[in-house]
């Protein structure tokens, strides 16, 4: 008996022409096993139709006229016919992307971040807990130190870190590309991280300000920023940046600058 | 003016140096993209990235958008692409181990719950959507979630419209399978189960 397979979703769907419903309908009187299939597949259908609709993020309010700019100025993969002609757009975006550079200090609690998705295009430091960035550099001994000293830079607010990141795209530097550092990762894949983090490097003091997915040597690893601070309620003077396998939250590296 | 029409303004006038009509496209299609990708990867956390992604990328080849077929279906044809490049990546990932505040180790739980879930019986759905084949979850979320034409899902998918028939009937069967649902008869053997070429 031949199965007229590729005419029973239709079939299901009510949407298959007269003549070849005819076919299906003969062949479904004589054949048991198609008819189980045809209630099952409509029920399935059914039920995945009767699933509500999700409420999505509001991915459209990234995309400001300004981030628009910077995403497709020159250097970048494509390019808009406006970001050549609006230098003050451009200048705007160098801004954006030094506050992205200088994620806020904030609690390293993995339970109280929050939900959505960051909106990282503002013109000043984002508020808020810690949210993984997504970034997609091969860091290695000699450019985590530079990652290390440019945040710590960005912190202090020294025109090196202003320069640094306003120039990604020059060399290795450890500064992700302006793209990359759009993107966060979501709660649950933050508090992985910062687990992880804690996991690796466990008794060390100091709060996590940052973090972010990378590779580094090759591997996915989280990079945690860290602020120590010399004890007895005394500011920070110390970044270190905690480097563990985002595989099995083993120590990659450790390096540091001072604050 | 039709709903293809309105892409297509949009499309326009964002060519023409308007950035705020790419903010309008995000928009109108961000619920779609975001469903689409909700229910292929089966975590809202991954779904929000890579609908963040598609529209990225669609961002940054607009310009080489030339129009031949329905933005919406290019539109889809990325998220798809990108949905496909995140469960490649999950299954290269290995599995991470958490500790607890109690010091347990645990294995990651379950996919983050979504919006969906928060009605009685749609996490059942989820799951079951979850376990079955990449290809018949595809062209069953664009089917049956997405009501899409059997012909738009052929060029989404790039395959012929009876590869798409086949995977939506056959979709459907594993969903139904995953969920419980008694076909009444014996599976069909492997060789009438392996997907129909025109």
């Amino acid at each position: 008996m031949t199965h007229p397979l590729e005419h029973l979703a239709p079939y299901v769907d009510g949407a298959i022409a007269p003549s070849e419903q005819a076919v299906v309908d003969e062949h479904l009187r004589s054949c048991a096993r198609c008819r189980g299939e045809v209630a099952a597949a409509r029920a399935a259908r059914e039920a995945l139709r009767a699933s509500p609709e999700p409420a999505a993020p509001d991915l459209a309010s990234l995309f400001t006229p300004e981030r628009i700019a910077e995403l497709t100025a020159p250097g970048t993969k494509g390019r808009a016919p406006w970001a050549k002609a609006a230098p003050a757009l451009a200048a705007a975006a160098v801004v954006a992307l030094v506050a992205l550079a200088v994620p806020r200090l904030g609690t390293s609690s993995d339970d109280t971040v929050s939900g959505g998705i960051e909106a990282a295009d503002t013109a000043v430091a984002p508020s808020g807990p810690v949210r993984l960035a997504l970034d997609d550099t091969d860091y290695d001994v000699a450019s985590l130190q530079e990652a290390a000293t440019t945040y710590a830079a960005s912190l202090t607010g020294g025109d090196d870190a202003v320069a640094a990141s306003a120039t990604p795209a020059e060399g290795a530097t450890a500064v992700a590309p302006p793209d990359e550092q759009l993107r966060f990762a979501g709660r649950a894949r933050t508090a992985k991280a910062t687990r992880c983090l804690r996991r690796a490097f466990p008794g060390f003091p100091g709060e996590i300000a940052a973090a972010r997915l990378a590779r580094f040597e090759g591997d996915p690893a989280y990079l945690g920023f860290v602020l120590e601070s010399p004890g007895a309620g005394t500011p920070p003077d110390t970044l270190s940046v905690w480097v563990a396998s985002a595989d099995d939250c083993s120590i990659l590296s450790i390096t540091s600058a001072r604050l | 003016m039709t709903e293809a029409e309105r892409d297509e303004e949009l499309v326009r006038r964002f060519r023409a140096g308007e950035p705020e009509a790419f903010a309008d496209l995000v928009r109108r299609h961000q619920p779609r993209v975001y469903s689409v990708c909700l229910r292929v990867l089966g975590d809202a956390d991954a779904a929000a990235d890579v609908a963040q992604d598609t529209f990225l990328t669609v961002l940054r080849k607009l310009d080489g958008f030339r129009g031949d077929a329905a933005f919406t279906t290019w539109l889809h044809r990325v998220a798809v692409n990108a949905c496909y490049d995140e469960l490649r990546r999950k299954r290269r990932r290995p599995m991470l181990h958490v500790v607890a505040d109690d010091g347990a180790e645990h294995e990651p739980g379950a996919p983050a719950p979504d919006h969906a879930d928060e009605v009685a019986g749609t996490r059942d759905v989820a799951a079951a959507l979850a376990s079955i084949p990449e290809q018949f979850r595809m062209a069953l979320v664009l089917a049956d979630v997405q009501d899409m034409a059997y012909e738009q899902i052929s060029e989404v998918l790039d395959v012929p419209v009876g590869t798409v028939k086949s995977r939506v009937h056959r979709g459907r069967l594993a969903l139904a399978a995953a969920l419980g649902i008694d076909r009444g008869r014996e599976p069909r053997g492997p060789a009438e189960t392996s997907e129909q070429e025109p």
